[in-house]
């Protein structure tokens, strides 16, 4: 939604969508069902790109294993059959939840990534949180006043931490803080406690002290690229007619900003920072594996490795299916926000 | 200000009114644009020299001295050479290893990022011009898979290629190509309609003769700025992948390779086996961003016009 | 000063200080205004007439600031009373209008919400009071189903409407003074024609002075009381209406008046002013008109003070036309 080529979204104000027969409702339905079938494909895609290609049952076989025992391995996990035959299959079983066993701990998939997710998930709420309360004010800040010292400074680490390899800067933060200074742990996830039946590491100072480095890594990227759209919104914003106009009722300064500045000039932020939610799942393979974060990154590097096919299918399938889970409910928080896209007109 | 004097004006000055000379002028009013651009410069001669230059052929196992292993930098070895960035656990010389490196990691960055501007610039640029079906096909393609992260579509690339210079570089290409393939194409909408294009056509020239010559240079300037900020990333990526593990095999050691390999070094105080390469990643890659930047500046208002 | 002027200018200057130069925007600008009365403040664009309107409004925005002159509001002096007691005038005492509604109302926000915190930042009173007020305002510029258009957002209204919201807004915590930047330029003909002879009407009761800042004379013409003619920065031709219309001595304003489509005869050739307005870094020396000026000479390059022929009509340049000669 965010075209980077074409011009600024704080710009000019979008023709409304005049179309009144149109329902958020129908608008939910008609998402739905083209993620349903882009899921379908995808599915296809990702079943055929990983087993059609190299011979699956190689990790299952000990290389000393003869040709019998060879055979009766393949043929119990079916990969002997036709292609099609194995989709089936495998597609008939995930409707059911069931998308295989892994071949490496001969467990179900999905239970073994469902074990992860929430250290994943927890880590990625972290940068989020990290994403908005330190990105959008310092943002503002630099945008209210560009041409200070402190939001120069701002500027500057703001670009670096934008164009340096996020694995770089997580060795760095290992190498400076947990090994030179020895403030905080390098690696491991600390205590957790259950919340809900599910164990969460915010709750304990152990948990957030094996949290600050990771989730500081994994914000990184974000963290810099809100600060500045954040800046250059806010810099557009406050000199449109608009502001200008609430300047000319008199309006106090403090409304102005929090009123007018702040909600035209997040909305378009916070469908980036949807967006990138969804990618820093993504990302966090790699803030994982630097900091041995025992999440779905994790699991899905090591199973790449050992070409854990399974694995690397529900992994796939199940980040297929929270990306445009993810993308419906960006674009619906962004007609609620912004009502010239609204696509539900009550007369 | 310049003189412009009536006769006799230098061959640089005639040289900075045409558009390319203004350009590189307006460009080097940059100093910190300046800098960036010759240290590009150098580590791309280190790279391609790096045979003639490292101390040491790190890869020749023959050489190597397991005496000599995990050294500080600036320690002796045995034969009384000075390693200046120390050496890793099999005695290494890490500067010859992060020369050698840099070749492997510059060369897949320049070569995936060319393979996909070409190929997707035109396509970007005859999506364009076409329209259609062809375009909207095209554009849905692209759509979908800028939707999602560029690590994801590499991973799930190798895990289906396998690992090797060439697989890594193909597997970079196709994530890459519909960035510019976007691009161009967007560029290209604004100048599809403009009265030379309807001149060419007018005069029947061919659609291909059409795009190549006369679309793509005015589409040229923005392409060039994005190419830029591709190869940072192409080997920005990379040395992520090949950190990750499954990027290069270690036949063939990357930047990424190295510092991945120094990485458990790291815990112990032995920094240096990661963190020397990792320099010369970051200096390369934020080099190659400040040049993008710069060059965006300069030829952006142009675009306005 | 007298008091009983609701606004008296006298040698307002504000520059723009950029990086080619310092652009004298409004360079020595002088008027007074009674209560009830109507100025039209007339120029081309980069004349300067509305950066005049944001210096008494105290909004100018960095390059630029005023420099000189002083600004007096019922001979308050509002150079020198600071920002907080002009951000309580702004928007009570003193109201604006701006030229396109669309991108003056915030177009993320319900007019309801820009309307009650116009009131709500003059005046303590409750949201109910304020939406009341609000409903009241709306009725008085002739939107229908006033209490109903209050949760629209701005784009949901046509121009002439939107334009009429903001009218109302001004309206609102019933101004002394009241200044409209080009508030029709964006609009239809027909409806601009509605909202000038409405905004009359609302002065004439109220007692509200208007300033009504435009490059088109014809659009004063049945509006304004008196008329201020901008150049370059300067007011080069000022007195009432009739005799701006009918008399005008400038050469600039009889340009002006001539070139207006409506005085040519069918089929003829439409009369325009030659050359460009100069760019406000090259200015030099004199009369900026000079370059255009069929009357001009030697004379022209010292700055002409301003001579008066008559009571308040005054013109800067030393050669104006006769007041006989027709236009």
């Amino acid at each position: 939604m965010i075209r980077g080529v074409a011009g600024s979204p704080w710009a000019s104000p979008r023709p409304p969508c005049g179309k009144d027969h149109n329902t958020v409702a129908v608008f939910i339905i008609r998402r739905l069902l083209q993620s349903v079938v882009l899921v379908l494909v995808m599915s296809l895609l990702v079943f055929l790109g990983v087993y059609a290609i190299g011979n699956p049952a190689d990790i299952l076989i000990a290389p000393d294993a003869t040709e019998a025992e060879r055979v009766e391995v393949i043929h119990h996990f079916g990969l002997d059959q036709p292609l099609y035959a194995q989709y089936g299959k495998f597609f008939a079983n995930a409707v059911q939840g069931d998308l295989g066993r892994s071949f490496k701990f001969n467990e179900s998939a999905l239970k073994l990534i469902a074990e992860r997710i929430p250290a994943t998930l927890e880590l990625a709420f972290a940068s989020l949180f990290l994403t908005i309360f330190l990105g959008i004010p310092l943002g503002l800040y630099s945008g209210f006043k560009p041409n200070s010292i402190s939001s120069k400074l701002i500027m500057g680490f703001s670009a670096f931490g934008f164009s340096v390899p996020a694995f770089w800067l997580g060795l760095m933060m290992v190498m400076v803080f947990a090994v030179f200074l020895g403030w905080l742990p390098a690696s491991g996830r600390g205590q957790t406690v259950n919340l809900f039946g599910v164990p969460v590491s915010f709750l304990t100072w152990d948990g957030i002290r094996h949290m600050i480095l990771p989730a500081f890594n994994l914000a990184c990227f974000k963290l810099s690229l809100i600060i500045r759209l954040t800046r250059a919104g806010t810099q557009e914003v406050i000199r449109s007619d608009y502001v200008k106009y609430a300047k000319a009722k008199g309006l106090r300064p403090a409304r102005i900003i929090l009123v007018h500045v702040l909600k035209n000039t997040l909305i378009p932020i916070i469908t980036v920072l949807g967006m990138e939610f969804g990618r820093t799942i993504a990302f966090a393979t790699v803030t994982e594996t630097i900091f041995a974060w025992p999440g779905m990154g994790k699991l899905i590097i090591d199973s790449i490795s050992i070409l854990d096919r399974p694995i690397i299918v529900a992994y796939l399938m199940i980040i297929v299916v929270m990306f445009i889970f993810i993308n419906l409910i960006v674009d619906v928080i962004y007609s609620a926000l912004d009502p010239r896209v609204r696509l539900e007109e009550r007369r | 200000m310049r003189k412009d004097a009536i006769s006799g004006k230098g061959a640089l000055a005639r040289f900075r009114e045409r558009p390319l000379g203004k350009a590189i002028a307006e460009y080097c009013e940059s100093v910190s644009a300046v800098m960036a651009f010759f240290v590009v410069l150098i580590f791309v001669v280190a790279a391609l020299f790096a045979s003639l230059i490292a101390p040491q052929n790190p890869y020749d196992l023959a050489k190597l001295d397991l005496l000599d292993g995990t050294l500080e930098p600036l320690s002796k070895s045995f034969s009384g050479s000075v390693y200046l960035l120390g050496t890793d656990e099999q005695g290494r010389d890490m500067l010859s290893a992060i020369l050698y490196g840099l070749r492997i990691s510059l060369s897949v960055g320049v070569i995936s990022t060319i393979v996909a501007f070409v190929f997707g610039t035109s396509l970007g640029l005859i999506a364009a011009y076409k329209g259609g079906r062809f375009e909207s096909i095209l554009m849905r393609i692209v759509d979908l898979q800028l939707s999602f992260p560029a690590l994801l579509i590499a991973l799930v690339l190798l895990v289906v290629l396998g690992q090797g210079v060439d697989k890594i570089t193909l597997a970079l290409v196709i994530v890459h190509w519909a960035y510019f393939a976007r691009a161009a194409r967007g560029s290209a909408m604004a100048e599809r309609n403009r009265e030379y294009i309807e001149a060419a056509r007018a005069l029947r020239l061919g659609d291909l003769r059409i795009i190549f010559r006369h679309l793509m240079p005015n589409v040229m300037p923005s392409i060039i700025v994005i190419a830029t900020t591709m190869v940072a990333r192409a080997i920005s990526t990379e040395a992520t992948l090949s950190f990750l593990g499954i990027g290069l095999p270690i036949t063939e050691p990357s930047l990424g390779l190295l510092i991945s390999n120094g990485f458990r070094y790291l815990l112990s105080g032995k920094y240096w086996i990661s963190f020397y390469p990792g320099i010369a990643l970051v200096v390369v890659i934020v080099a190659l961003n400040m040049m993008g930047d710069r060059l965006r500046d300069v030829l952006n208002p142009r675009l306005k016009r | 000063m007298n008091e009983a002027m609701t606004l008296e200018v006298k040698g307002l200057k504000t520059h723009f200080f950029t990086k080619a130069g310092v652009i004298k925007a409004v360079d020595d600008v002088s008027f007074s205004l009674r209560a009830g009365e109507v100025m039209g403040l007339v120029g081309e664009s980069g004349s300067g007439k509305s950066v005049t309107g944001f210096s008494i409004l105290g909004l100018v925005d960095s390059p630029g600031r005023i420099v000189g002159g002083r600004i007096a509001f019922k001979g308050e002096d509002l150079r020198a009373c600071g920002e907080e007691r002009r951000r309580e005038l702004r928007g009570s005492a003193i109201a604006a209008i701006f030229q396109d509604p669309l991108m003056t109302l915030n177009p993320v926000l319900r007019v309801e919400t820009q309307m009650v915190e116009a009131v709500q930042a003059h005046a303590k009173v409750d949201k109910a009071e304020a939406r009341r007020r609000s409903i009241a305002a709306l009725e008085k510029v002739g939107i229908p189903a006033a209490e109903e258009r209050l949760s629209a957002y701005p784009h949901q209204f046509s121009g002439g409407m939107r334009q009429r919201v903001c009218i109302a807004i001004a309206l609102l915590n019933n101004p002394a003074l009241i200044i409209a930047d080009e508030p029709t330029t964006a609009l239809d003909v027909t409806i601009q024609a509605q909202i000038l002879h409405e905004m009359r009407g609302l002065c004439v009761d109220s007692g509200t002075s208007l300033i009504w800042i435009t490059h088109d004379l014809s659009v004063v013409a049945g509006l304004a009381d008196k008329i201020c003619v901008m150049y370059a920065g300067k007011i080069v031709e000022r007195g009432n209406v009739d005799d701006i219309l009918d008399h005008p001595r400038h050469p600039y304003t009889r340009g002006l008046i001539r070139s207006v489509p409506s005085r040519s005869e069918k089929g003829g050739e439409l009369y325009q002013i030659p050359g460009m307005m100069p760019s406000p870094l090259s200015l030099g020396e004199g009369c900026a008109f000079k370059a255009r000026c069929p009357r001009a000479d030697e004379r022209c390059s010292s700055d002409p003070g301003e001579i008066y022929f008559s009571d308040g009509h005054g013109c800067r340049c030393f050669h104006p036309h006769p007041e006989e000669e027709p236009v």
